[in-house]
Order: structure tokens, then sequence, then C-alpha cells
């Protein structure tokens, strides 16, 4: 019995086996047999550097994945075999299997490409679409496309709904006319893909930027090219502590809070425009940079924004500091004394500080142990307290010398003639604020006398 | 033990106010701010801005302002909600419940009154709206941020800072928070009363204190108001008003009302009943009234001061003084209104 029911439940799973390998089945012939290799196990070898490199493709991983119908020399143009692994690399900006169904042309990433190439992470090595090692990339100052555009959120879960949407909407709307599989495939598959799961909010946009920008360690190997010297410099400290600074701005904290009317690195970075695909961010001196400051008013006015911000009158407010140094951490104690340090504003703030503390320390205690037991138990305020019974009690001066400065105020002076009676009653309702009846000199002189 | 006795001389109704003043504190402020912390956020800043999202630029489009409007919408709000109490019961949000006028109050009354600089008797209306004037439509214009002089971060990264957090501590070390924890002290710990900065520069006071004047010209809004005929002139309460919004003219007190908090202290040091938080009149018919004869005559609770009475001998300066005021107050609105015409003008004209 027992061993039937095994046999039963064995035989079950090995259907079940065979089913979920039967949803991966070739969904295409491997014209160029590049699976004859490739799908061995443990086809392993040791590159350069020597680290070891697993070349084997799981067919069921790969048959099962979106790409599962591409054969792979659409992507991997290798002519010859075998082949070198430069070869091999993927090149998207060259064609795509992807065609653009209303002409017909294959798709390619060259525009975007060509812009990137121009931006200020295009400048070192160009990798186009091909990323290459990664393991070179780690050590690399600029990014190549995969460090942004890597495919872990293929479609951000915030998008999902909305892609689903639209996906029934071109299966149902779209479906009717456009008969076929392909063109079906090929927009909703692609097109709608990117025009909406790639649609990333500005949050997500930020932490692509912040990845590495906001990674100190990073940052401070950062060399710079200057543009009139074609000098490398290391980046500077505002540069390399520029995602902090930003996080101290309202642009950023509105972001953190879920408002999407906070700007995002790249809503003040990105060069707008016709034709541009927002891949360039250009360095500050740049004459097209968007945050150049001929370029300023237009990129803070964009629509949604500070749109005012287009005025030439508010050519003030467009240079408002957005990366200003004033709040940004202070790395360690060590820092404290550094002299290169010292012209930050935290230096100057807490030395000012301290020294105020410290008078005012001393002189409490020394005002508690020798002034204190003498003085007034009750006195006027230091300032001002003079105008005051004059301005707002309408109390005649009381002594020669206030006189000159009573002359200021003569309105009130007139107004005043109230005899000095009618102040006695306040005098006795309110004995805490009792003011001196015997003529004072000032309350400056009178401290400075005791 | 004057220290004792001092707290037994604040009338009772003022120490349910510090109270007050205290647990707003807590809720608003750093670290348990749990009133901002319902809407997500940990400060008074961003969405919960009360003091920018009416700025003016230059050139800017109706949409430009509800942009404003819509990133700083529980802002927006509250300050709508501030502006109607305050129509129907005078500035209760200032006097009663915030946190940054409060706190600075508050700690210049534990400080012996000697060390203190006495503004109140400053022209502050003119001060105020001139400062307002400029804050709402030159700063923008300059690209001096409404952040700069902001009390609302300076208090709240105070306490963080006080509490041990990094941000607030960066935050005064910077030298906005340095100059702005210079005004704190100056404005508000070593100012007599500790109000100078509501009286002076806060624009959301100059907001609410011109709805405080608007609704004291109704009859049905509780104000703070004078029955003349009762007011013996002692200036009691023009010595303890901690805004500086009585003043004894003829011997008697008028009470500013753009200034007033109505934090209700001249009321309970008034040994006379001559000035009361109210409407203008409680009863609508004398209830004592024999053969036509008013016996005891129902109080006037007047909250603005006639100005426009017969000149006599007296009071003829006083007329003047009032109009130099408000010539300069008249300055303050036209010179604003002529700024926004002329730079509306010419964007008009620069295209
Ligand atoms: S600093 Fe002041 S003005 Fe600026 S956002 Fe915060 S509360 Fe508003
Ligand atoms: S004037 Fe401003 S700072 Fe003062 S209490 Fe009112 S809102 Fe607060
Ligand atoms: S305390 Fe009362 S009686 Fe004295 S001046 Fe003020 S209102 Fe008049
Ligand atoms: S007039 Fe009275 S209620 Fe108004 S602020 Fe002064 S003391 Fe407070």
């Amino acid at each position: 019995m027992r061993v039937l029911f095994l046999g039963l439940s064995s035989a079950f799973m090995l259907i079940i086996f065979s089913m979920s390998s039967l949803e991966a089945k070739e969904r295409q012939t491997d014209p160029d047999g590049c699976l004859i290799c490739h799908a061995l196990e443990g086809l392993q070898y040791v590159d350069k550097k020597g680290v070891l490199r697993v070349a084997s493709i799981d067919k069921a991983d790969y048959f099962s994945s979106l790409h599962g119908s591409v054969p792979c020399t659409d992507c991997h143009r290798v002519k010859t075999y075998p082949h070198d692994v430069k070869e091999a690399l993927a090149d998207c900006a060259g064609n795509c299997h992807v065609e653009e169904p209303s002409k017909g042309e294959a798709f390619t990433h060259k525009a975007v490409v060509k812009e990137f190439q121009k931006s200020t992470h295009g400048q070192g090595r160009v990798k186009d679409f091909g990323g290459g090692d990664r393991l070179d990339e780690e050590a690399e100052q600029n990014p190549s496309c995969r460090r942004c555009h890597s495919n872990t959120a293929y479609i951000p879960e915030h998008q999902m709904a909305k892609f689903k949407s639209e996906f029934e909407h071109t299966n149902t709307e779209c479906g009717k006319c456009h008969l076929g599989e392909t063109w079906m495939n090929q927009f909703s598959g692609h097109i709608l893909r990117r025009l909406v799961g790639s649609r990333w909010n500005k949050q997500d946009i930020n932490q692509s930027c912040t990845q590495c920008h906001a990674d100190l360690k990073r940052m401070a190997k950062v060399k710079l090219e200057d543009s009139d010297t074609k000098q490398k410099n290391p980046a500077s400290f505002r540069w390399q502590h520029s995602v902090e600074s930003y996080e101290r701005t309202l642009h950023s904290r509105l972001l953190e809070v879920g408002e999407e009317k906070g700007a995002s690195c790249l809503d003040c970075h990105i060069q707008r425009g016709e034709g541009l695909h927002g891949h360039g961010i250009l360095k500050d001196e740049h004459k097209l940079a968007s945050t150049h400051p001929d370029q300023l008013g237009k990129t803070c006015g964009a629509v949604g924004c500070h749109e005012y911000a287009k005025s030439a009158l508010n050519s003030g407010f467009v240079k408002t500091d957005m990366h200003a140094l004033d709040q940004v951490a202070i790395p360690d104690v060590r820092a404290l004394f550094d002299p290169n340090n010292w012209h930050r504003s935290w230096f100057w703030g807490g030395l000012i500080s301290l020294v105020l503390a410290l008078l005012m320390l001393l002189g409490s205690g020394f005002w508690l142990l020798f002034i204190y037991p003498k003085a007034k138990k009750s006195a006027d305020p230091l300032l001002g307290s003079e105008r005051f019974e004059q301005v707002m009690l309408g109390r005649k001066p009381k002594k020669a010398p206030v006189k000159a400065t009573a002359a200021k105020t003569n309105v009130s002076q007139k107004t005043a003639d109230a005899p000095l009676p009618s102040i006695e009653p306040a005098i006795e309702v309110n004995k805490a604020n009792l003011a001196p009846t015997e003529p004072l000199p000032t309350s400056s002189g009178e401290r400075a006398d005791e | 033990m004057q220290a004792i006795e001092k707290l037994k001389a604040i009338p009772k109704a003022q120490k349910y106010r510090y109270a007050l003043i205290l647990l707003s504190s807590i809720s608003f402020l750093g670290p348990l701010a749990y009133l901002p912390q319902l809407t997500g956020n940990s400060d008074l800043c961003g969405q919960l801005c009360m003091r920018r999202f009416y700025l003016y630029f230059p050139g800017m489009s109706v949409q430009d302002f509800f942009t404003h409007v819509s990133v700083a919408y529980i802002g927006v709000i509250s300050f709508c909600l501030i502006l109607l109490t305050t129509f129907l019961f005078g500035r209760l949000w200032c006097s009663f419940l915030c946190p940054v006028g409060g706190l600075a109050e508050l700690g210049s009354r534990l400080l012996n009154d000697r060390w203190k600089i006495e503004f109140r008797s400053l022209p502050q209306v003119q001060i105020r709206y001139g400062y307002f004037g400029v804050y709402l439509v030159l700063m923008p214009l300059l690209g001096i941020s409404a952040c700069t002089l902001c009390n609302f971060i300076t208090i709240p990264r105070l306490i963080e800072a006080l509490s041990g957090e990094y941000r607030g501590l960066l935050y005064i070390l910077s030298s906005v928070g340095f100059v702005n924890l210079g005004l704190l002290f100056i404005l508000g710990f070593f100012a007599s009363k500790g109000r100078a900065y509501c009286q002076l520069l806060c624009p959301i006071g100059a907001a609410n204190g011109l709805m405080n004047r608007f609704g004291a010209r109704f009859g049905f809004t509780h104000h703070i108001r004078v029955e003349k005929n009762r007011c013996t002139g002692c200036n009691v309460c023009a010595r303890s008003c901690m805004c500086g919004a009585i003043k004894m003219i003829d011997k008697v007190a008028v009470v500013e009302q753009l200034s007033c908090m109505s934090c209700h202290e001249c009321v309970d040091v008034c040994e006379w009943n001559a000035i009361e938080w109210t409407t203008a009149s409680r009863h609508k018919t004398p209830k004592r009234i024999k053969k036509g004869v008013e016996i005891f005559p129902e109080p006037k609770w007047a909250a603005i001061n006639p100005i426009n009475e017969p000149a006599t001998a007296s009071n003829s300066s006083v007329g003047k003084r009032l109009n130099l005021g408000r010539l300069i107050n008249g300055l303050i609105v036209s010179m604003v209104l002529a700024f926004v015409l002329t730079t509306t003008a010419w964007n008009v004209l620069a295209g």
C-alpha cells in the first residue's frame, strides 16, 4: 500500500516536472547553433584576471524569458566560432529586433547614445550599449548604460497597475484593427513597456543617481577634467557632497514625503528640448548645460515648476544656490582641527557660540557672586524702558538728559500731560512692575554705578 | 523665593495659556513632533509651510500660484483655518498655540527683566508691514529665500539640536541658522515679554494681524475691546501686554488690533473690568430701563479707537500722530501695489 502511494505520488511529481519543462518549449530554432555549446552544463572558463566565468545558458530559463523567441545573434553579433568574448557583447546602439510598426524600421538607440556620449557621463570610456565586463565597470568612473538602466525592476511596482490597464487597452481597443500577433507583441511588449513601464517616478530617478553620487568614498576618487586646461583634477568638496547638499533643499524634502512637485536630480540636470532624450547631463560650465547660468531661466521655468523664472526680472531668484554647503555634515571630529575646513560656517558658528556661551557662563557666575547680592531686586529692561514709559504709557520724561531723545517723540510728549498722581494706582496694583519713584539715571548708568 | 512669588503672580488664565503653549510645542516640535508626523513630515516645512505660498514673483501666473498652493497644501489649509479663527475670535493661534512665538515668549519670561530689550514701543505696525511688503514682493525678486529669516525652521531645529539630533545641530551652526538663532535670542529670549519676532518679522503674524483688524470691525466677533468709560487709565494692561498692542491715549487704554493677539492678559490684570475679550454688545437691549432712562448704562465695547473725533485741544495732536503712522502705512501699501504693477507691465512689454 505504502509502496503504491509512493509510486503514485512520484509519478504525479514527474508529470508536474515534465509539464513545467514543457512550458519552456523551444521558441526559436537556434539557427546559429549557439545553444549547441552554451546549453551544456558546466561551460565555464577562467578569464585573464583569474575570475571563474559561467557561460552555460539554462534553456528553460532562456526560453521562458521575454527574449526567448529572439535568436541569440540578433543581439550578440558573433560571426566566427569559437568567438572572442568582446565579439559577443550586445550592442543595442545597433539595430534591434524590434520594429517600429508604423514605419517598419528596426528600432535603434543611436540618438540616445549620441546624446549620452556628449554628456558628462559619456566622456570616459565609450561603451555604447555594450556594458562589457561588469567587474571592470565597478572600477570605472563613468557609468555605462546599465548602471542606471538595470532591469531589476523591469516594470516598477508603482507602474504595474497602469501597465496592466494599458496592456488590456491595446489588446481590446488597438487589437480591433491591428490584427496580427507580431504587431501586438512588438507594441505591447516593447513600446508600451517603455512608455509606461520605464516611466520612473522622481524618487526612482534620484535613487539611480544617488547609488553612486551619495557614495562619498567613490566620489572622493572622482577626477574631473578642467574644460580649459584639460587637466584632470580631483572633484571639489562641493561636487562630492552634492547629494547631501541637495537633500537639505525643499526640492528633495518634498520628494522625501512623497510630494511629486519636488524636483529630482534630472529635473534640473538634463537638457530639455526637441529631439532630446533626457541623457544630456552636462557640466555646469558648459554653455548648453541646463544648469549653466544662461539656461537657468529655462530650466527653473519648466512647466509646472517655477514658470515665472523665465522672466528676466527673476534672475536673482534662479541663482539661488541649490547645493549650498552650509548644512553639509562635518565628516568626523578630526575635521574640526583641519585648517582647510575653517572657512566652513559650522566652524565659525561653533566658535562664536562657544565664546558667547563662555562669556555668559562667566558673566552669570560673576553676577551671582558679586553683583546680585547688592542689586535692586526688580529692574527695568536694559534698553528702551524709558521710551516705553513715554510712548506707550504717555508718561512725561523724568530727567533733563532724556529730553533729547524725548524730543523725537514730541507728539506723545505733548499728549502726555497726565499728572503723576494718576499713575499712582498703577504702582499699587502692579507690584511686580513697580516703577521706581525717585528719579533714576538710565538703567545702564545704574548698573555701572554698582 | 522670588521666583515662586513671581509664579504666583501670574494670572490663573495665563498659566493655562503657558501650559497650552508647552503642550503644542511638544506636539509640533521634535523629537516627538507627532502632529507633523501625522502627515509624514518631521518639521513645519515643505507641505506644512505657511510662509511661502503667497510670495509674489514678477511675471507669475495664476497657475504658478496654484502650484505653490498645492505644494504646501497642508500649510495653506492651516493658514486659512488660522485666519478664520482670527476673524471670529482674535489671534488665538498666535497667543495660545504657536510653538514658535510661544517658546520664545516663555523663554523670555524665565529671564529677569533687567537683561532685556524693550521693543514694544517701536512703531511696530509700520516696521512689520514694511518688512511684510519687502518679504512678499522684493525678497523673492532678489532671490532671498523665504526660509532665510524663518523662525519656523529655527525653533524646530533648535529643539532637535537640543535633543541631540545631528540635523538640528548642523542647521543651527550653518550661517543662516546662526543668524536666525541670533534673532531668536535678541527678538525672543532677550526681548521684553519675548514677542518681538512676532511683532516685527513674522509674515504669518502680519497676515493674521490684518485679519484681526478686519474682524474687529464687526460687532459679532470676539476681540479685545475697551469700555473707555470704565478705564481709569491705570496703564497696568499696557505694561503687561506682551505685544505692545495697548497704548495709553488720553489716559484711556487703546488696543491696536493689528498687534493684539487676544492673549487675555490685559483682561486678567484689569481690575476695573474695562477691557474684555467679547463681542461688541452682549445685550441687544439694556435690561434696566426706567421711564426711558438707562440706569446702569450697557457697556459700549469698542475694539477700534475712533480716531475721527472732533479735534479738541488735547486730541488734535493725537490725530496728527495717527495720521503720520497712517501715511506710512499707506505708503507701504501703495509701494507694494506700484511694484506689482510695474513688474507686471515690464513683463508684458518685454514679452
Ligand atoms: S524654512 Fe520657513 S519658510 Fe522655509 S519652508 Fe520651512 S517654514 Fe517655510
Ligand atoms: S506672529 Fe508668527 S511666530 Fe508669532 S505667534 Fe504668530 S505665527 Fe507664531
Ligand atoms: S488696566 Fe483696565 S483700567 Fe487700567 S488702563 Fe488698562 S483698561 Fe484701563
Ligand atoms: S491687548 Fe491684551 S489680549 Fe491683546 S496682546 Fe495685549 S495683553 Fe494680549
